[in-house]
């Protein structure tokens, strides 16, 4: 196994220091540094992102793979030529207002980031209004809103409604996700897309951006 | 036994602590238990809705009387006792607005968690029984909320305390002690200071898809300390109950392992619960939650109704009992009272019809 695949591999071990090691190494071989984010840590996220999917990975392999990849990352940034066709997209997401869970929105954040998706993170318990503000201000051309209440899941409809009055809906799509939302209530509202977990948001986003 | 006097408006009597024992136990039951318990918190609803479920439930009395153990605070000041952390200056709310303990931003560092006192919390507080009700024939159930896991996010915030499994094992080990310890001495003093049956703890285990962590993870982090929890209050002869919202159904077979009696609420759409009770039906029994996600905020009346029967040819076994109904979470106030009562309502109607029949079966049979 090559210094690549070895990152690679280890990347769903949580092995923090190994990793950074064989990272330095790759660098030290001549290995581009592109070449060591896309084939290693990108390739090692989606590895864990598909178990995740079919069920032999769980939460703590996902969030110590992506801490270490952010880890490694640091160490590649000085290497790594910034291009603006980097970016598959501009992504913008939070949890809406009364909601303060956050894991579901952060999973779905890795891995947009992990897909090279530009995502600029509102955090949670987000008004309507900030999220109008936000769509003006960075121009997305997704939203992604995320629930994990009942009794919150109507304040997705309520940013719906907002961005409509803003007269932002027809320029920005709009994707809704979390425990209660379902694809009969995406489709009330008037959300452009609903999926069930983190994986197939990333997935599907490709088609949602024109 | 239950004394009729206490309860002169009920239209179904409770059932006697002896009663509930048995359908737990899988031995018969007269008719499937009902109580909410710790899922209804009347006095957080609307002030419209709480007479007219006080109401309520004098006509439908509770099955079992389900008590909180006071809980320690989560974070006090050096010196106290009754809380899960004394070190100065630890607690992240102060100067902040929201919840505490559950995101990263309100995390302690393993560091102050070292630091935290032996004796904290304090298993001989005085207090610790004090929301005990009087006993009054039923079953008592002794609720001691939030369990290992659940504390670990409480200390660590949910991101980090799932890559703590990894990174910081034998910290996850400590917080485990520090809870199993605590909850083993309110186990002993629950026996002689409350006259409890049975306790219960809560840990989400489950997403809306499948469980936080590996099966292989829980043997090694819960597993031990959950038998050994389990073990103890078996040997007084309790039982014991778990909460776990979400998907679990990977780390079931771990859970009975352990020892755990009854698990609440088999969640409606993270699970398939009649795949749950053919799979684990024989080995558990289930304090089986009416679904707060759709049916019961945003269903019809009769969808309610449904529902409730439904939940009930699912979960109660036939000469065995081995189901208690309650609601899946704690009841918010988007639930129509209608809907409520509706389900409380048909959980006893069609709960005791399940009963009668039982005893029609067993009596064709002698």
């Amino acid at each position: 196994m090559n210094t690549i695949e070895s990152i690679r591999s280890l990347l769903i071990t949580g092995k923090m220091q190994e990793i950074n090691a064989l990272v330095k190494e790759a660098l030290e071989q001549g290995i581009d540094a592109a070449q060591i984010l896309d084939e290693g840590l990108l390739a090692g996220m989606d590895d864990i992102a598909r178990k995740w999917a079919e069920g032999t990975a769980f939460i703590p392999e996902v969030l110590v793979g992506a801490r270490c990849m952010n880890a490694a990352i640091e160490i590649l940034e000085p290497y790594l030529v910034h291009t603006s066709a980097g970016s598959r997209g501009r992504i913008i997401m939070g949890t809406v207002a009364g909601d303060l869970h956050d894991i579901g929105k952060n999973l779905c954040i890795l891995m947009m980031k992990a897909k090279s998706f530009e995502v600029i993170d509102l955090g949670v318990d987000v008004s309507a209004k900030r999220f109008v503000e936000a769509v003006q201000e960075y121009r997305p051309q997704v939203l992604c809103l995320s629930s994990l209440l009942t009794t919150t899941m109507g304040n997705m409809k309520t940013v719906i409604e907002a961005l409509k009055e803003a007269g932002l809906r027809d320029l920005v799509r709009v994707a809704v996700g979390g425990a209660p939302v379902t694809q009969a209530f995406a489709d009330e509202i008037g959300a452009d897309l609903y999926t069930e977990d983190a994986v197939q948001l990333a997935d599907a986003l490709p088609a949602l951006i024109p | 036994m239950i004394d009729v006097n206490n309860f002169p408006e009920a239209k179904y009597l409770p059932l006697s602590r002896e009663e509930m024992k048995s359908l737990i136990e899988g031995q018969g039951a007269r008719r499937a238990a009902v109580s909410c318990g710790n899922w209804l918190h009347i006095d957080e609803l609307g002030a419209e809705k709480q007479p007219a479920i006080r109401q309520l439930l004098r006509a439908y009395p509770e099955d079992m009387q389900v008590f909180y153990i006071r809980k320690p605070s989560l974070f006090g000041e050096p010196g106290d006792k009754y809380t899960w952390c004394n070190v100065a200056g630890d607690d992240p709310s102060v100067g902040r607005v929201g919840s505490v303990g559950v995101d990263e931003a309100h995390a302690i560092s393993w560091e102050t968690f070292n630091q935290i006192s032996e004796d904290a919390p304090d298993g001989a507080d005085p207090l610790m029984y004090s929301l005990a009700p009087k006993a009054d024939g039923r079953y008592r159930l002794a609720w001691f909320s939030g369990g290992m896991w659940t504390k670990l996010w409480d200390y660590r915030g949910m991101a980090n305390a799932l890559t703590d499994l990894y990174m910081n094992p034998e910290q996850v080990h400590k917080v485990n002690r520090k809870v199993t310890e605590f909850f083993k001495a309110a186990i002993r003093r629950g026996i002689t200071e409350a006259g409890i049956d049975g306790v219960g703890f809560g840990d989400d285990w489950g997403m809306q898809k499948g469980a936080f962590i590996s099966p292989d993870m829980f043997r090694e982090f819960y597993f031990p300390y959950y038998k050994e929890l389990c073990d103890l209050a078996h040997g007084f002869g309790l039982h014991v109950f778990l909460h776990s919202c979400g998907d679990a159904k990977a780390l079931i077979p771990q859970i009975i392992e352990a020892g755990v009696d009854v698990l609440h609420p088999i969640q409606k759409y993270a699970m398939d619960e009649q795949e749950i009770v053919a799979e684990f039906g024989d080995r558990l029994s289930f304090w089986a939650g009416m679904d707060l996600q759709r049916i019961l905020p945003f269903g019809t009346v009769e969808e309610v109704k449904a529902e409730a029967r439904h939940f009930i040819d699912t979960f109660y076994q036939p000469g065995k009992g081995k189901m208690i109904f309650t609601l899946n979470n704690r009841l918010e106030d988007n639930v129509p009272l209608e809907n409520f009562v509706a389900f409380i309502e048909e959980a006893y109607r069609y709960g005791a019809q399940a009963g009668a029949r039982d005893k029609e079966t067993a009596g064709g049979m002698r």
